[in-house]
């Protein structure tokens, strides 16, 4: 099977204040295409770290990481953003959505930077939405998900009834952003823990992200 | 423990509240400053408009003074007197210490020439005034360069003006001959006065001033013990209006008066000082938004701390005022510093101002005293605790759990009853003005004004919706997709959508200024091109004869003898100042003045039917103040009594801001009882110099009383007096774009700290930092056009609702729209969006995406 990830004597120091903290200490690891990893471990104990720089969004302090066969750390800006936009998908364990655009826009995003016209991807956006179960929150903004999920619906200091999604809906979207790449790799940091709770087996569970990562092969799920 | 929650903060707590504001304005240094500066710059403007008033009274007062010193009542021959001349009673009188009597003339001094007899040789004019030398040494001190040691102001004694006797080479004891009322004198220089007090000359006239002692005066001029004029100085503590009423009494058929009146100086100053005030209102306006929008920035990001403070136990009043504490500590910053900023404005406006083109270089000092400052110090303090005030309250209202649990919804929602206000404000604005009756034109069309920047200032989102809307698409095919999100970042972004509106005001309040100057300018350029001729010359007691030897003078082509009378003629039947009265010729009027009659009269019919009675023309302006209409009857308080005139038509014309009228010479002379011609109107042959023409016909009169000037001269005088003003009204518009533009940079620091989470998310899914700035660079100028675009169109609606205000405070002028201002305002705005971008953008796009995003 041939290789997704491959890391090689990694290490990350953070510096907090004049003190390093090393919070990854040279760490091997291979995943193939295709496998469901699972990294678990204490709090603090570096999960989140080793995502970021997995997906990368975070630059090693030494060690290697190759992402289906490409070295990361020799990569310029732009080939680092065309790497996010095609090859990785990442689920934040907070809420992190671009708060003006709508679920839509959002879904977009990728292609969009990618210089992809929105019209000629639609027929995949209805079915990512139809599996999210967001089609009829298409033209939404998540601005309310806070509210939405803390107050059930609804907006503080407002008449305005339910009708925005909750915060669980709102969390199936960072899921989506690998959607057209045909082998990409998706990272979830702590599904179903903390505010990034799952609201459906359809979306978080394994079926929902093998459904989610649609065909083909060389998908990876992690968290 | 409600008692416990509703309890005022203890010492203690105050001292914690004091350190944590003082430590918030310590922190965000930039924030501050800002703010500083708004509420500065408001404090220092109002100041200064605010004691220009004073300091100008004073210099005008001073500048009118010169000629009189100390006196309190002038007594002086008017039209019902019997003489020119009277006699100071002998008689003291209850509460006057000094009587000081005055006789003057003219005299003329021909300058020496080498080389032979001149047919015109070169003189120089002297208004020979005779005084006593103690008497002046009361009321009006002499400043003497050299004087006379020895020997007493007496007999045939003369004291020179500086400028005269430098230009002439003379010293004290020289001999100097002049003609005096037709006889050649021989008098001895005793003294050099500086050019200040009686000596002080007008720019504009080119007769120097001389003093000769008063009995010579009298025996020269024939009226032994008769004086022209008498300056009475008051006794400590008299009360003038009683020594004006005894005065009175005893010189029954004189004219006792004050030198001026404060009415002659507050009138004059009005034009100057409320636009003024104007400005400054505008900064404020700017000043407002500026905090309040910051303010709002500042409870957002204190919504965490003030719910621990709520949840332990602060009640809403602490947690308000510790935001009030913080707006009350800008205040006094700022309105300190405006007070010093303002001394500074108003020395600028003052030394700018007192170099009047008219008036000559005047003497000041900066006048102002507790109340000018304390006001402006509490202006200060109440504009930043005021503007601060809303976004406080509304922070104030947030239940705790909303805070603790930050469920607050800071997303500002388009706000349906924005838009209605804002339509309201603009339909107010346009018709507020158009709409009022002339007594509240004044008020209404300053409102307008106001109410129409207003209204585009909320209209603001609704307009950039409508931009975005139309032209959204093309940032698509300009930018790229980055285009597309660009557009889309911009819908409803409240700080966005602050800078457009920070820029707006700035570029309209700068475009207003700009326009309003560029159109005074045409307009007094049309005003003097109007005069279809070359001089314009006056004698004294000039005639029929004395036009002939006029048109005698090489280069002068033909004359106008025009009959007007300045000021002095009342339409009784509106109680209206009729400032300029003209008694034409309609067979020779229009060859020198252009005549546009309006609603399409005949210009020939109109001014031939003048000469067939009591008909009157009054102009445009004169129409719309009285409410006129052809065939009403106003009543002219003329020497000859109350003359009845009916109006036969309206003409265009700005002579005294459209403060005139005209009549048929045949009925002025009767009427006015003047049987001598007021000015000539002088062409000059193709091809001959204004200026030398002029010299010529000085030559010629100069021992008549004579003042001439050439229409170019006169233009560039007022084209330098208007220009002074204009600097200073420029001057506050560009204050007002800075502190516009300090704010504009400021948002763009907050918006991006506030993006920074959403750009690094874009990041995280691939956006390059090309692609970011790229985006940003496209926001910027979307903005930048937004901003310029609605900022012209709130320029062009306020300009709209201008002349109405101008012609409210009786200086009319039309607009004179200038389309390459509109297009660098706009360049204006999208160069100032780009370059407030540029480094908020590139820290950005190099930001650290895991930092954003985990550690918000």
């Amino acid at each position: 099977m041939p290789e997704a990830i491959k890391i090689e004597n990694l290490n990350k120091t953070y510096l907090l204040g004049e003190v390093p903290v090393e919070v990854l200490q040279n760490i091997n690891l291979t995943i193939d295409e295709g496998e469901f990893v699972t990294i678990m471990g204490p709090s603090g104990s570096g999960k989140s770290t080793l995502l970021y720089l997995m997906g990368g969004l975070d630059q090693p302090t030494s060690g290697k990481i190759r992402l289906a066969g490409t070295e990361l750390s020799g990569l310029s800006d732009k080939e680092q953003s065309i790497m996010r936009r095609r090859q990785v998908g990442f689920v934040f364990q907070f809420y992190n959505l671009v708060p003006n655009l709508t679920v839509e826009d959002n879904i977009l995003l990728p292609l969009l930077l990618d210089g992809k016209k929105a019209k000629e991807h639609q027929t995949r956006l209805e079915e990512i939405m139809a599996t999210v179960e967001l089609t009829d929150r298409r033209k939404n903004t998540p601005r309310a998900f806070r509210w939405s999920a803390a107050t059930g619906g609804h907006r503080p200091g407002t008449d305005e009834q339910p009708g925005h999604y909750s915060g669980g809906r709102a969390n199936r979207q960072p899921g989506q952003p690998h959607h057209g790449r045909s082998d990409a790799v998706i990272g979830q940091d702590q599904p179903g823990t903390g505010k990034n709770h799952c609201p459906s087996e359809s979306f978080c569970g394994d079926g929902g992200l093998r459904q989610s990562n649609y065909t083909g092969a060389g998908r990876k799920g992690m968290g | 423990m409600e008692e416990a929650i509703m309890k005022e903060p203890g010492g203690e707590m105050m001292g914690t509240i004091l350190k944590y504001i003082l430590k918030n304005i310590w922190e965000k240094k930039f924030r501050t400053f800002l703010i500083v500066i708004a509420i500065t710059s408001s404090a220092a403007l109002f100041f200064a408009s605010n004691a220009i008033a004073g300091t100008m009274t004073v210099m005008y007062e001073n500048q009118m003074r010169m000629q009189t010193g100390q006196a309190s009542l002038l007594i002086r021959a008017d039209d019902q007197s019997p003489s020119r001349m009277f006699r100071i009673a002998a008689d003291a009188v209850e509460g006057v210490a000094l009587t000081a009597g005055e006789v003057s003339m003219g005299g003329t001094y021909t300058v020496p020439r080498n080389g032979g007899e001149s047919v015109h040789p070169e003189t120089a004019q002297l208004q020979i005034r005779g005084f006593r030398l103690d008497d002046l040494d009361v009321f009006n001190p002499v400043n003497f360069q050299q004087k006379a040691v020895g020997r007493p102001f007496a007999g045939n004694h003369i004291i020179l003006n500086q400028r005269f006797a430098d230009q002439y080479g003379f010293q004290t004891g020289d001999v100097i001959n002049l003609e005096i009322m037709g006889s050649k004198r021989r008098l001895v220089v005793w003294g050099i006065a500086r050019p200040t007090g009686v000596f002080q000359d007008s720019p504009q006239s080119e007769t120097r001033t001389a003093v000769i002692p008063l009995d010579y005066a009298s025996s020269l001029s024939g009226v032994q013990g008769s004086v022209s004029t008498a300056y009475v100085v008051l006794a400590p503590g008299a009360d003038e209006t009683q020594v004006q009423a005894r005065l009175e009494a005893i010189y029954s058929r004189y004219d006792v008066s004050p030198p001026f009146s404060p009415e002659d100086i507050s009138g004059m100053l009005d034009t100057i000082i409320m636009p003024f005030f104007l400005m400054t209102t505008m900064v404020l306006f700017i000043s407002v938004f500026i905090i309040y929008s910051t303010f709002k920035v500042i409870t957002v990001e204190r919504l965490p701390v003030i719910g621990t403070f709520r949840s332990v136990g602060a009640t809403r009043k602490t947690t308000d005022a510790v935001l009030l504490g913080e707006s009350l500590a800008y205040g006094v910053l700022g309105g300190l510093l405006g007070l010093g900023a303002g001394v500074g404005i108003l020395y600028g406006m003052t030394s700018i101002l007192a170099n009047d083109p008219w008036s000559g270089q005047m003497d000041f000092s900066m006048e102002f005293g507790p109340g000018h400052l304390a006001s402006a110090f509490i202006l200060a303090v109440c504009v930043s605790v005021i503007s601060s005030w809303i976004p406080i309250a509304r922070v104030s209202k947030i239940p705790i759990k909303e805070l603790v649990l930050n469920l607050v919804d800071n997303h500002s929602r388009r706000k349906n009853w924005k838009s209605v206000a804002a339509v309201s404000l603009l339909l107010f604005g346009t018709l507020a003005p158009r709409l009022a009756p002339h007594i509240l034109a004044l008020p209404a069309s300053a409102l307008g004004i106001f109410a129409t920047i207003t209204g585009v200032v909320m209209a603001v989102p609704l307009l950039t919706s409508a931009f975005l809307l139309l032209f959204g698409h093309l940032y698509g095919l300009i930018f790229g997709n980055e285009g597309i999100l660009a557009v889309k970042n911009l819908r409803d972004n409240k700080n966005i959508l602050n800078n457009i509106t920070l820029l707006t005001i700035g570029i309209a309040v700068l475009l207003m200024i700009n326009t309003i100057s560029y159109s005074v300018g045409v307009e007094v350029l049309n005003a003097y091109r109007d005069w279809q001729f070359d001089l314009m010359v006056s004698v004294a007691q000039a005639d029929r004869s004395t036009e002939q030897s006029l048109r005698a003078v090489p280069g002068v082509a033909s004359t106008y003898a025009a009959r007007e009378q300045w000021g002095e003629v009342t339409v009784s039947s509106h109680e209206y100042p009729l400032r300029y009265l003209q008694g034409i010729d309609p067979l020779t009027y229009r060859d020198f003045i252009a005549f546009r009659p309006l609603n399409g009269a005949d210009a020939d019919e109109l001014l031939t039917k003048l000469g067939e009675g009591r008909y009157i023309i009054p102009a445009s302006m004169m129409q719309k103040t009285l409410q006129l209409e052809v065939g009403d009857a106003l009543t002219l308080e003329m020497p000859g009594g109350p003359k009845e005139y009916q109006v036969i038509g309206f003409y265009d014309s700005m002579m005294m801001n459209g403060s005139n009228a005209i009549i048929h010479q045949q009925y002025y002379r009767s009427d006015m009882g003047n049987r001598f011609i007021d000015t000539y109107f002088v062409r000059i042959d193709e091809g001959a110099e204004a200026d030398q023409v002029l010299a010529d016909i000085r030559s010629k009169f100069q021992r008549r009383g004579f003042w001439g000037q050439t229409n170019q001269a006169m233009e560039d005088m007022n084209i330098e007096s208007n220009k002074q003003f204009f600097v200073i009204l420029k001057g506050f518009s560009i204050l007002a774009m800075v502190i516009g533009v300090f704010g504009v940079f400021n948002n763009y620091v907050i918006s991006f700290i506030e993006r920074r989470r959403s750009l690094a998310i874009m990041k995280s899914v691939g956006m390059s930092r090309r692609q970011v700035i790229k985006m940003i660079f496209a926001e910027a100028i979307t903005g930048g056009c937004i901003a310029g675009a609605v900022g012209v169109l709130g320029a062009i609606l306020m300009l709209l609702g201008v002349p109405y205000l101008m012609d409210a405070t009786n200086v009319p002028i039309g607009i004179h729209f200038v389309n390459s201002f509109f297009a660098t305002a706009i360049q204006g705005g999208i160069i100032i969006a780009v370059l407030a971008s540029l480094s908020p953008a590139m820290k950005n796009a190099r930001m650290n995406i895991v930092e954003a995003i985990k550690y918000e």
